[in-house]
């Protein structure tokens, strides 16, 4: 069965990047520019198997989504990865803390992004 | 990062006049921007650090001609001079920055547009690679049942080959046959002659016996009856021997008909156009097979290239990120500049206005500095100028 990857990033590059990248590899894919429009279109009934969110956004940032994603009724081992150019050991932590499930620094190539996923979709 | 900047610092306070460092600093961005046209990132960040730099020989000479205690009149009027040529500079510095920003936020704008344009060709690359291999894996499918029409008909056709090949013997051997019946009809001929001769003997046999019946008188009477009857069953007899004898002339005809009609003048090339025609077949079905086998070894190598080509688009696609890692450092960067920008030009205001120390801007001053540095820290691991957290690795799972 096809698995749903939500991606949340405010930049447009990123977001036409990743998709294509992963729309090549067989996935489905839903976006969104920031995390308040993010979990909005969770509460609307959107179940992704993965989230990838960026960190630094306006409006609702990456750690809040986070924490947001977590504390919503079936999200509670949805694995959750950050994309981010945030590379310093406290935001990993920090990450880490609100629930992420890994970290990844900006840019990933395509071939190490599909791999991260299969390790935390199996049988994707 | 400070004690390299505060290094830096001292390097320039011992060189060259306060006023001269900032002007030539200036005249550098000015002549970036101007001569240049299209300074891109490196014509703009350059002179920006050495501008960076000059201000802080600039702020330095200024905190400390504050410090003095003017001891005259003529002094402390020095000083205010000073402070309102240096604010006059900035407010001039402001507006070239203010054009700087502007430029990086376009060259912001058209890499990002750059980047999603060869996105979207990208995608198209890889979307056309995808219908070509799905074209190549349903023409092996299609070739695979063509296969297995072309094996069935090259059967069916090479039976009716070896049936043609075989035919003339066949035939030999129908004539030979049909020569044995000629001969047994022949005999039977012949047995018709005699069952002829048998008729006529009887019936002469019949005559003679009515005749002695007749002299017999009435005694003979029942002797000439059978007389009579074997005189008509000796007719009959001879009727039949005669259509006998017809049935086997023309029995006779019809055979020999049949056997100068023969196929046997042209076997010999018959045999050798029906071989070549089985071993064309062969030969179509060896060709096809070749082909079958090329076609498969290609849609394998076809297979291998787009798997290879999906690796390096899917690769590509991972490098157009650092378009969005290059829009965050500059925007990081003009940001840095406006708080600067807005530090400045309250210290020399407020300079120029009082002539007292200014102690409190100058460390505000430090701390954006500081916090540029350690935001920019963060990318380190992408360009390389500030270390980021040593032994971290790029991707991590917890």
């Amino acid at each position: 069965m096809t698995k749903t990857i939500l991606i949340v990033d405010d930049s447009a590059t990123m977001l036409l990047s990743v998709r294509n990248n992963l729309e090549i590899a067989g996935f489905k894919v839903e976006t969104a520019e920031d995390g308040v429009k993010a979990l909005g279109k969770l509460k609307a009934g959107l179940k992704p198997d993965l989230v990838i969110t960026d960190i630094n956004m306006p409006n609702m940032n990456g750690m809040e989504l986070i924490r947001n994603i977590r504390a919503l009724p079936g999200f509670r081992f949805t694995p959750i990865l950050t994309l981010t150019t945030e590379s310093q050991a406290a935001k990993r932590d920090e990450g880490k803390a609100a629930g992420a499930t890994g970290w990844l620094v900006k840019p990933v190539g395509g071939a190490d992004l599909l791999k991260i996923i299969r390790q935390v979709l199996p049988g994707a | 990062m400070k004690t390299h900047r505060n290094a830096d610092v001292s390097a320039v306070l011992s060189s060259r006049p306060l006023v001269l460092v900032t002007v030539i600093a200036l005249g550098v961005q000015i002549a970036a921007l101007l001569l240049l046209g299209e300074p891109g990132i490196f014509g703009l960040l350059v002179p920006t650090v050495v501008v960076l730099i000059s201000n802080s020989v600039l702020w330095g000479r200024a905190r400390r001609a504050a410090a003095r205690q003017p001891e005259s009149s003529s002094d402390k009027e020095a000083v205010l001079n000073l402070g309102a040529q240096a604010a006059s500079l900035v407010e001039k510095h402001v507006c070239l920055d203010s054009a700087l920003g502007e430029r990086m936020q376009e060259v912001n704008k058209e890499t990002e547009a750059a980047a999603m344009s060869l996105i979207r060709r990208v995608r198209r690359l890889s979307d056309a690679a995808e219908k070509l291999l799905a074209y190549l894996g349903n023409s092996n499918v299609q070739t695979g049942g063509m296969e297995q029409e072309i094996g069935d008909s090259v059967a069916f056709i090479t039976r009716i080959g070896t049936f043609v090949q075989e035919l003339p013997e066949r035939l030999e051997q129908d004539v030979t046959n049909m020569r044995k019946a000629g001969d047994e009809i022949n005999q039977l001929v012949s047995f018709a002659y005699v069952i002829k001769d048998i008729s006529k003997q009887t019936n002469l046999l019949a005559l003679n016996a009515s005749i002695e019946a007749a002299r017999a008188g009435q005694s003979g009477g029942g002797f000439s009856v059978v007389a009579d009857e074997v005189r008509k069953l000796s007719e009959r007899s001879g009727k039949a021997a005669v259509m006998i004898e017809e049935g086997l002339a023309r029995a006779q005809e019809t055979m020999e008909n049949g056997l100068k009609f023969s196929f046997l003048g042209d076997s010999a090339q018959q045999m050798r156009d029906a071989g070549k025609v089985v071993d064309s077949i062969r030969r179509l079905e060896e060709s096809h097979d070749e082909m079958h086998r090329y076609y498969k070894t290609l849609f394998g190598v076809v297979t291998e290239h787009n798997t290879s080509l999906a690796t390096e688009i899917g690769e590509m696609l991972g490098e157009i990120q650092f378009q969005d890692v290059v829009r965050q450092r500059i925007e990081r960067i003009v940001a840095t500049m406006d708080s600067r920008n807005g530090l400045l030009q309250a210290f020399f205001r407020e300079l120029a206005a009082s002539g007292t120390e200014l102690v409190h801007i100058p460390g505000q001053m430090e701390r954006l500095f500081d916090d540029y540095l350690n935001n920019e820290a963060r990318h380190g691991a992408v360009g390389g100028a500030m270390p980021a957290d040593a032994g971290l690795p790029k991707i991590e799972l917890f």
